[in-house]
């Protein structure tokens, strides 16, 4: 009898780093992400093809580049395809971006997109999944942040399904998120 | 005949005299703009290709803008995925090798906002350069997201 227990024990014990797998991949899914008066997740967006991007409201260039492009995108796209896809910017810099205003910033580029703040406990373990590098250029109040700037394609379960340079153009975005809406199907 | 000639070459040399300045050199901006930002936003960025018509490279000393607290020259460069933002310590304009400030690249950044900037809205910088001049530059502020439309997908 004790060494069936013992033997089963250590079967579990044998299975304990698959679970801690999974777990991982789940927890990004779980984090969350704040917003103005809301609050949602990864996997709050059930079956939708998340087109995520990362940035700073103080950024003057690539970030309005980035996000005028996602705005272009979902004007190409037919009603049935925006209802699949669900565009959220998040904040690099949450010392000086309020959620109020990443909801005013994002606004401004499109009605439907979801300006965000990641839980601060789980900030650096959220970037390290999507390979997101950011750091300040320097101590003053009026700092800079240097990010790599990807537009990602992810699925529900925070899976990376496809990921491009922050210049891809409007129709090729659009044409990218057709290619992933119909494999899901 | 003597005080014609006298007064002809005093004419000749004061005409000669405003085409001798155009061989200094002189500093010319082309296409000044400005992405406006969204309404919260603290920066903008300025646009503009600076050309250099003399023979000497002009050296520029500061730059500064009504509409913001601090000026400054910024390039872009891919440093691998990491698209790098540096302050130009140092901004030269070579003669015959303009320095253009775009979208995606080089771009002077406003910084402290002190108004919200709307399409239409003209942005007044000054540059000055070592050689002593001063450019009064006018910057129109253009709605980006009024432009680059391929074509309207509208459902």
């Amino acid at each position: 009898m004790k060494t069936k227990l013992s033997f089963l024990a250590f079967c579990l014990l044998l299975l304990l780093p698959l679970y801690g797998c999974t777990n991982q991949d789940t927890n990004v899914a779980n984090i969350s992400l704040l917003g103005s008066g809301f609050n949602t997740s990864i996997n709050k967006q059930k079956d939708k093809l998340i087109l995520l991007s990362f940035g700073y409201t103080h950024c003057p260039d690539v970030c309005p580049t980035t996000l005028m492009h996602v705005a272009q995108t979902l004007e190409l796209l037919s009603a049935e395809e925006v209802e699949k896809v669900t565009p959220i910017f998040i904040t690099l810099d949450p010392e000086r971006d309020s959620l109020n205003s990443l909801a005013k910033y994002v606004n401004y580029f499109h009605p439907d997109l979801l300006g965000v703040s990641i839980d601060s406990k789980y900030s650096a373990y959220f970037l390290k999944h999507f390979q997101v590098e950011s750091f300040k250029d320097s101590n003053d109040k009026d700092y800079l942040i240097n990010h790599t700037s990807f537009l990602y394609l992810v699925d529900d379960k925070a899976k990376i399904v496809d990921m491009m340079g922050h210049q891809t153009k409007p129709a090729s975005i659009a044409d990218a998120i057709r290619k992933k809406l119909k494999e899901k199907r | 005949m003597n005080h014609f000639v006298r007064f002809l070459s005093l004419l000749t040399l004061l005409w000669l005299i405003p085409s001798m300045s155009y061989a200094d050199n002189r500093l010319v901006v082309d296409d000044a703009w400005v992405r406006m930002p969204p309404p919260v936003a603290e920066t903008a960025a300025v646009y503009m290709t600076l050309s250099n018509t003399g023979d000497k490279v002009i050296k520029v000393d500061s730059v500064k803008s009504d509409a913001a607290d601090k000026v400054e020259f910024h390039s872009m460069e891919m440093h691998g995925d990491m698209m790098h933002m540096a302050e130009m310590k140092e901004v030269l304009i070579k003669p015959n090798q303009p320095l253009v400030f775009d979208a995606g690249g080089n771009h002077i950044m406003l910084i402290g906002l002190k108004q919200t900037l709307q399409a239409g809205d003209s942005v007044k910088l000054q540059i000055k350069t070592d050689d002593g001049a001063i450019y009064n530059i006018e910057a129109d502020v253009r709605d980006m997201r009024k432009h680059n439309h391929d074509h309207h997908g509208h459902h």
